[in-house]
């Protein structure tokens, strides 16, 4: 008992309770979200594959059309934002604040950008998702998205407001390299999305 | 430190890159194909 509770390296028995002996602890938190997330993601990437392959459904459905060109802008707004919050920790990685509020600042307009497109899009679209089968999944799988994309947003601000506060330095900024982590998948999973939804 | 997208940003980061770069040819053979074919 009080070896396990000296240090990790010194004690000898059985691994401290509550943390794998054999995985870093953020490690394995992020994996296990990963992995969630793309079960949840999965789980509507199934009910597209069922309608399209298999039920051989047209896509878009007819008489509808998708807007291809303008989300292919927005994906390129959306990817120009997980380059600037990689250039706000780069920043502080070297001590530099402005490039890190500057970075931090960009990614979050750049963010709500993409969110805003996104729902005028859906303002313009002209169907809605209970039109057809295929409306529904277009609507669920970029609705979902959109929340991940809002929940980011959230996460970014409060990393934003915390920039400007001086709570992060080269030696201290773990609080960044998740929310930077997350937003990088956000965009994974929006490349995937848009690939099988708007342009194949 | 060890190749960790799951804990550094700047692995992760790497990872979007070089999906990008994979999907993106991916898409163009299919694009490509569908137009040949």
């Amino acid at each position: 008992m009080e070896a396990a509770a000296v240090g990790h390296e010194h004690h000898h028995g059985p691994p401290v309770a509550h943390r794998s002996s054999r995985v870093e602890a953020p490690t394995l938190g992020m994996l296990l979200f990963i992995i969630s997330e793309v079960m949840i993601f999965g789980a509507f990437f199934t009910a597209y594959f069922f309608i399209r392959v298999v039920s051989h459904n047209a896509w878009p459905a007819p008489h509808t059309s998708v807007p291809e060109a303008t989300t292919g802008v927005n994906t390129a707004i959306l990817l120009s934002s997980s380059l600037t919050i990689h250039w706000a920790l780069s920043s502080i990685r070297r001590g530099n604040r402005f490039g890190l509020k500057a970075g931090m600042i960009s990614t979050f307009v750049l963010g709500s950008a993409f969110l805003g497109i996104q729902v005028n899009e859906y303002i313009h679209l002209g169907w809605a998702p209970q039109d057809s089968a295929q409306a529904t999944v277009f609507y669920a799988l970029t609705g979902l998205h959109g929340c991940h994309v809002f929940i980011g947003l959230c996460l970014l601000a409060i990393v934003t407001i915390r920039s400007f506060r001086g709570h992060y330095s080269p030696e201290h900024h773990q609080g960044m390299e998740v929310p930077g982590i997350y937003w990088h998948f956000v965009d994974i999973m929006w490349i995937i999305v848009y690939t099988t939804v708007y342009v194949l | 430190m060890a190749f960790n997208p799951l804990r550094n940003e700047s692995d992760a980061f790497r990872v979007l890159a070089w999906f990008v770069a994979v999907v993106a040819v991916i898409v163009a053979i299919v694009l490509i194909v569908r137009a040949v074919a």
